[in-house]
């Protein structure tokens, strides 16, 4: 069974942490991104003007994508995928590698999607009171705390993992 | 990190899109500070120099290289964090003075002042971490007593001073939160190192200049645009959920003065051929 042996392989465990940085929070963001852009494409039907304070609004989802791919990037620095050879891992680093990138996979998705609903909910703001858009940047914001945080507990777990 | 020429003469150009100037100008003042914070800390464009010459020649850090040591940074971001609360908690102070309170002032903030510190010091350890355990009880006490003044009743006046202290949780999120300076530090950084890695991988002849210099160009307006918006996002947060939660009391309404709009005329005709 060498498809078993292979799959506790210690880079083949990294990549898969690494995909699951990039496939988790990209899908989110994926989802935020379109769920606020609906909200706007409504808004700019009746009032062209506001393209660009919308469009500010529905960036706000995306940048748990960022993260994700972030993270992936440093997994694959480390463990020397871009420009080089590629190090040999043993399959506990490799578990080690696929831990790390889950924080910033998980939180990423969902808070993706609920940041996406926060600035939908925000467009609603623009509509209105387009002076208020700081106030729905805000609110959107808050949800963005944990993205930030996970990347940030991802990026020092994968500093910390020793090759 | 990344170093901010672009940022200082662009970003008011390119984000502009009918974005206020409330947003513009924040960013663009950002992006000079940027430049100073890229320089401290050894990130030119990341690591332009290294990633050129593969590693013969580096920029070094005027202060430290936070991609090396992130826990030094985090301590700083932490840092940082606390001073910004503290002086937030001060203006409160200087509202309550203002207004005649002296008495709030000290035991809403001047206790919460001692406790906190107090926290910090024992942190540190020996002689002063003795101290800092003194002025910490000290602070708590006050709270205790104090806390409750509102309440007629002992025991409800007690209750409420204990638990008074259990904000020492919303302090410690408060100053968490400010962990973020260092995340979103290491992201322009990163991002820029990757960009480089990107433009490098096809070697460094003729062709080779010419995709770095593509690849740069586009990384890295990619870099600045992505970074500006959550050094705004986070910059807000940061304001006025932790800085403005100190001391800021909002609410009211806007002054709409007593006036004509007149952006659109009606020309009735008809009125006009009554008289």
């Amino acid at each position: 069974m060498e498809w078993i042996s292979s799959l506790f392989n210690g880079n083949v465990l990294a990549m898969i942490g690494a995909a699951l940085a990039v496939f988790l929070a990209g899908s989110g963001s994926a989802k935020g991104v379109g769920l606020v852009g609906e909200a706007a494409a409504g808004l700019v039907t009746e009032d062209p003007g506001k393209f660009g304070q919308t469009l500010l609004l529905q960036a706000l989802p995306g940048t748990q994508g960022i993260y994700g791919l972030l993270t992936a990037f440093v997994i694959l620095n480390k463990i020397g995928v871009v420009g080089g050879p590629m190090k040999e891992l043993t399959t506990m680093q490799g578990f080690l590698f696929l831990a790390s990138a889950l924080p910033i996979g998980i939180v990423g998705y969902f808070s993706a999607i609920a940041q996406g609903r926060a600035a939908a909910a925000g467009v609603g703001i623009v509509a209105k009171r387009p002076e208020e858009l700081a106030k729905g940047i805000t609110f959107a914001a808050m949800v963005e705390t944990y993205a930030v945080l996970a990347l940030l507990a991802s990026i020092l777990m994968v500093f910390g993992i020793k090759i | 990190m990344l170093s901010l020429f672009t940022k200082n003469a662009g970003a008011p150009k390119l984000l502009r899109f009918g974005t206020p100037t409330f947003i513009v100008e924040p960013i663009f003042f950002g992006g000079i500070s940027t430049f100073i914070w890229g320089a401290l800390f050894g990130g030119w464009f990341g690591n332009i120099v290294e990633a050129v010459t593969s590693g013969t020649y580096t920029i070094p850090p005027i202060w430290f290289n936070p991609m090396e040591d992130p826990m030094r940074l985090l301590i700083w971001s932490f840092i940082f964090g606390g001073i910004h609360i503290f002086v937030g908690m001060g203006l409160k102070a200087y509202m309550l003075i203002r207004d005649g309170k002296v008495f709030d002032a000290i035991f809403d903030i001047g206790s919460w002042y001692l406790v906190l510190l107090g926290l910090v010091m024992l942190a540190a350890g020996g002689v002063i971490g003795i101290i800092g355990k003194y002025m910490a009880l000290a602070g708590a006490i006050t709270l205790v007593l104090t806390q409750g003044r509102d309440q007629k009743n002992i025991v409800k006046r007690l209750f409420s001073g204990i638990l008074s202290l259990y904000n020492v949780t919303g302090f410690l999120s408060d100053i968490l939160s400010y962990s973020r300076l260092l995340a979103l530090g290491l992201a322009t950084g990163v991002i820029a190192t990757v960009i480089n890695t990107m433009g490098t991988l096809f070697g460094l002849d003729v062709g080779g200049i010419i995709i770095f210099i593509i690849v740069l160009i586009i990384g890295t307006v990619f870099n600045v645009l992505i970074n500006a918006l959550g050094a705004y996002v986070h910059a807000s947060r940061l304001q006025y959920v932790e800085f403005f939660g100190k001391f800021y009391e909002g609410g009211g309404k806007a002054f709409e003065p007593f006036k004509i709009k007149t952006k659109y005329t009606n020309l009735n005709l008809e009125d006009r051929r009554k008289n």
